[in-house]
């Protein structure tokens, strides 16, 4: 983790959903299980925006804005965001904490949609917001 | 056939491992549907609900767990069922409530996921509006002990067999009857003093 305009910075190995495999049990459908692949290392950067750039911290492989998230969790060494309309991401870090990932992400779409008059009663499943009461 | 195979190895092994005592078995319905909640401190308390229930208990288990082979094949096989926590995963209710139809008892870690400090979590609200939906005796279940031994931040010493063993104590509570809650406005109005009589009752427990 370094100091820099983020607030976080860190290495990680970005992974999506490339299946979602089907459990049974006595020929029932008992749910689903998600098959990640990592797919490439980089650092994930957490400022105004969450974002995944590369190795060489130069070229920005993805942003998401926080009202975008429609979840965030932990699981194991990594930190999963579930994005509206694109799936689950996973990010497996490298050296940083991933409770920390967690803290710092929610503390950040607290403040964003405080900033809207709304405040996040629930994360999960889902991020759930409501009007703020005076 | 091979869950009462793994329950009965596990039983050893955890015997030998800590100092595990019962309290309450009685509330445990001998048969037809239940759901057991329980406190969530520590990775081995799915171990332990599960081989000292005394009835063959089916769990809720977070999908990420059958991410290997292995655990894909012997999960199912010892009652455990996936749920995807990122996401409202609408199998796993359905899932959950054909079993309660086939008369099983079903595990929920109504925390979703483990504590940090020891401290309840925010119950989550999907879950108790299964037990809402259910309408089935719901058991709380309180599992003392687990978090001095392997809390989440720490790790656990599976071979670490001692003469002096750590001391696990699970603790059943007395039956909570919501009754039924079939339409989704009664769900709701329910909702907040379901919360609180869940929470109630996994406090007296722990």
């Amino acid at each position: 983790m370094e100091a820099h305009q983020n607030l976080l910075r860190s290495e990680a190995v970005l992974g999506t959903v490339s299946e979602y495999l089907p459990m049974y049990c006595g020929g029932k459908l008992l749910g689903y299980t998600e098959v990640i692949t990592e797919q490439i290392s980089g650092f994930l950067l957490l400022g105004n925006t969450l974002e995944f750039v590369d190795e060489n911290g130069k070229d920005i492989l993805h942003r998401w804005d926080f009202e975008q998230l429609n979840s965030l969790i932990i699981s194991s060494k990594a930190i999963q965001i579930y994005v509206r309309k694109e799936g689950l991401y996973q990010f497996r870090l490298i050296k940083d904490s991933p409770k920390l990932w967690e803290d710092s992400l929610k503390k950040s779409v607290e403040r964003f949609y405080l900033v809207q008059g709304l405040e996040v009663f629930t994360y999960q499943p889902v991020i759930k917001t409501r009007k703020l009461t005076a | 056939m091979f869950y009462h195979f793994m329950r009965f190895v596990g039983r050893i092994y955890w015997r030998l491992r800590l100092k595990i005592q019962i309290e309450g078995e009685a509330s445990i319905p001998l048969e037809g549907p239940f759901i057991l909640i329980s406190n969530h401190v520590s990775n081995i308390d799915p171990f332990i609900t599960h081989i000292f229930c005394p009835r063959l208990l089916f769990t809720m288990t977070k999908s990420s767990v059958f991410r290997f082979k292995i655990t894909r094949f012997l999960a199912p096989k010892v009652g455990a069922f996936p749920t995807r926590r990122f996401r409202v995963d609408p199998q796993t209710v359905r899932v959950a409530l054909r079993l309660l139809g086939e008369g099983k008892p079903v595990g929920v870690f109504p925390e979703g996921e483990r504590s940090w400090d020891g401290n309840f979590r925010k119950f989550r609200i999907g879950t108790i509006k299964l037990l809402l939906k259910a309408g089935v005796p719901v058991i709380p279940c309180g599992i003392n002990g687990t978090y001095e031994i392997a809390p989440r931040w720490g790790k656990f010493d599976w071979l670490a067999f001692r003469l002096r063993k750590e001391r696990v104590v699970v603790r059943y509570g007395e039956p909570i009857l919501f009754g039924n809650h079939d339409s989704r406005i009664a769900r709701e109005k329910a909702l907040p003093d379901a919360m609180e009589r869940v929470v109630q009752a996994l406090k007296s427990v722990t």
